[in-house]
């Protein structure tokens, strides 16, 4: 048997979890009740934009 | 000027080479490489080598845990790597699962509304597979 370098995994850990969680700030904001439609939308802008600042930190 | 970002098309491949199933920390030696309790247990190069495990029920050969050497413990690594690494070996999948629908997510906006809410679907269906 060989060793696996799973090295990189381990280097890419906090890209990953963070993705992961604004990925799911995002979602949760999307599915928030709309009590004020103005808050309810910076929300989501927010977190998109939070969402896609995760993922640039990774290539495809 | 190299992109030094992590690929994620990369960790994927490097994920489906690991060994699968679930990965567990504990004590394991190198059989044929030096005896119990040698403190040179290094091996020499990437030669074939048998792996014993002890995972709290005894020393059994497999493939699938990680963790400090049971001779000495020292050269490959400490116990909590070994849980660290074990429970990052085991979420990888489901981590590039979800980071991959959301690079999904985020190129079908520029597309069209009915991509925007499958694929937007399709990450909340991975991210299910995880807890906050």
């Amino acid at each position: 048997m060989k060793p696996i370098d799973i090295s990189v995994l381990h280097n890419a850990e906090p890209e990953l979890l963070e993705i992961a969680a604004a990925a799911a700030a995002m979602l949760d904001a999307h599915d928030a009740d709309v009590v004020n439609p103005d808050l309810y939308h910076l929300k989501c802008s927010e977190t998109r934009t939070a969402l896609r600042a995760a993922l640039a930190k990774v290539r495809p | 000027m190299t992109d030094e970002r992590p690929s994620i098309a990369e960790l994927k491949r490097t994920s489906d080479r690991m060994t699968p199933g679930k990965w567990k920390a504990g004590q394991w030696q190198l059989q044929d490489v030096a005896p119990f309790n040698s403190t040179d247990i290094r091996p020499s190069s990437d030669e074939d080598i048998s792996i014993t495990v002890d995972d709290g029920k005894g020393w059994v050969e497999s493939t699938s845990v990680i963790g400090g050497c049971g001779c000495c413990g020292s050269p490959f690594g400490s116990a909590v790597d070994a849980v660290g690494i074990a429970a990052l070996h085991n979420s990888a999948p489901v981590m590039l699962e979800i980071v991959a629908a959301a690079l999904a997510w985020r190129d079908s906006v520029a597309n069209e509304v009915r991509a925007y809410t499958r694929e937007e679907d399709a990450l909340a269906m991975a991210l299910s597979r995880v807890r906050p």
